[in-house]
């Protein structure tokens, strides 16, 4: 597994022509106008970690910036080393921790309990296992990344 | 006869439950068989973009446990884990060494997985089916939401039309096309910052009403969460009723509506007009 590091962010951001692209395509950007792909490639290039990390929890994810660009930069990869390294650098987003929080709990984002399996026995639906422990267990180690 | 896993994830079976159970009304009358395996979790999808071994390692936990209770194939209701699994199986059955890597992590709650998964979404499925429809839908106009995950990125899945204009044209409904039909749903900015979606959703619903769909149909539970679940909280004008195309689907095929997740409510506006085709 390669491991993370700024070098190799700055190789992928340094392949960027600058042609907006990717930025011109973004659904996030349409309705959050300080948002762009473009941006945090340039950001990143320029060793403005903080900046640009800050700016990609924005990201939906959807992959359309990738599909954009003419250069193969493939910017979702450049978002996801940013939040990738977010950990060890202290800049995690909440809304990451909490749900790694609640996968190390009860393996899945929604709980199933025994109220939800009776809703679902209800519904005609089988009953999920409520308790999932081994999924802290596998999530739980000290492999990085 | 085709035989399945069915992964249900975090979302569809708490908060799409009429997916679920128009997707099992609907596979049991083609001959799909869906099994069950109680034990699977998160696909590992929503912490992948931070964590990615470990997003990798808790979608080879699902794939062995499929593997291990027999299924070579996996069949997904949600994008996001469609994506996410295929991406992951895709890596994991084609790289020795990544598999042994992530073998040693799975090694720690004794599963293993051989790499051999094949994944697919339940539109996947249902386009390589023949079905017979029964009803008469023709007087439903039907505005299409693939959603981003089922196509990108296009590395991963290679699709050169789209799959539910021909999907929704076997229902007998009319299809609806709009300018706005490959936007996304925001979905996955939800957690960080729900006015992403908010904004997305008002524009494209907008545009789908313009177009004068009589509803807009959905594959993935994020996008339904996004459109419909949330649709009163977004201060629209209009309305535009949400279904999963296999609600729609299931009606064609003449399936009773509480089957298919469908209020009395919801059939009697779906089925107002129209009737049993002969």
């Amino acid at each position: 597994m390669a491991r993370l590091d700024e070098t190799a962010l700055k190789k992928r951001a340094a392949l960027c022509a600058y042609c907006g692209s990717c930025t011109a395509g973004c659904p996030v950007q349409s309705v959050a106008p300080d948002f762009g792909p473009r941006a945090i490639a340039r950001r990143a290039l320029f060793g403005l970690s903080a900046e640009a990390t800050e700016a990609s929890w924005l990201c939906a994810g959807c992959h359309k910036c990738d599909m954009a660009c003419p250069q193969d930069v493939r910017p979702s990869s450049i978002i996801r080393h940013l939040r990738g390294l977010s950990p060890e650098t202290g800049r995690l987003h909440p809304a990451f921790s909490k749900q790694m929080e609640l996968l190390m709990k009860q393996g899945r984002l929604y709980l199933v309990d025994e109220f939800e399996n009776e809703s679902r026995e209800d519904e005609g639906l089988p009953r999920l296992a409520e308790e999932l422990p081994d999924v802290a267990v596998l999530l739980g180690g000290g492999e990085q990344a | 006869m085709k035989e399945y896993a069915l992964f249900l994830g975090c979302t569809v079976p708490v908060r799409a439950q009429a997916y679920e159970k128009s997707v099992r009304a609907v596979a049991s009358r083609l001959g799909i068989v869906l099994t069950d395996i109680p034990e699977l979790s998160c696909c590992g999808y929503p912490i992948s973009s931070v964590w990615e071994q470990k997003g990798l390692a808790l979608a080879a936990r699902n794939l062995a446990l499929s593997e291990t209770a027999g299924f070579g194939q996996m069949v997904c209701l949600c994008s996001a884990c469609s994506l996410h699994l295929k991406e992951s199986a895709e890596r994991l059955n084609h790289d020795s060494q990544l598999l042994e890597e992530t073998n040693q992590q799975l090694a720690r709650v004794g599963l293993a997985y051989r790499g051999t998964v094949s994944v697919f979404h339940i539109v996947d499925v249902l386009l390589s089916l023949d079905f017979h429809v029964k009803r008469d839908l023709s007087h439903l106009h039907v505005a299409c939401h693939h959603g981003c995950h089922y196509f990108n990125p296009s590395r991963f899945i290679r699709i050169m039309e789209l799959p539910l204009h021909r999907l929704v044209e076997r229902t007998g409904a009319r299809l609806v096309e709009y300018p706005m039909e490959l936007e996304c749903c925001g979905g996955g900015s939800m957690a960080v910052d729900e006015r992403i979606p908010a904004a997305l959703a008002r524009a494209k619903l907008q545009d789908v009403y313009e177009h004068a769909a009589d509803l807009l149909t959905v594959i993935c539970p994020f996008c339904y969460i996004v459109y419909g679940a949330s649709q009163k909280k977004l201060g629209l004008p209009f309305s535009v009723p949400v279904y999963f195309y296999p609600q729609l689907l299931g009606l064609a095929m003449g399936i009773d509506a509480s089957e298919l997740g469908l209020s009395p409510a919801q059939a009697k506006t779906l089925l107002s007009q129209g009737g049993m085709l002969a």
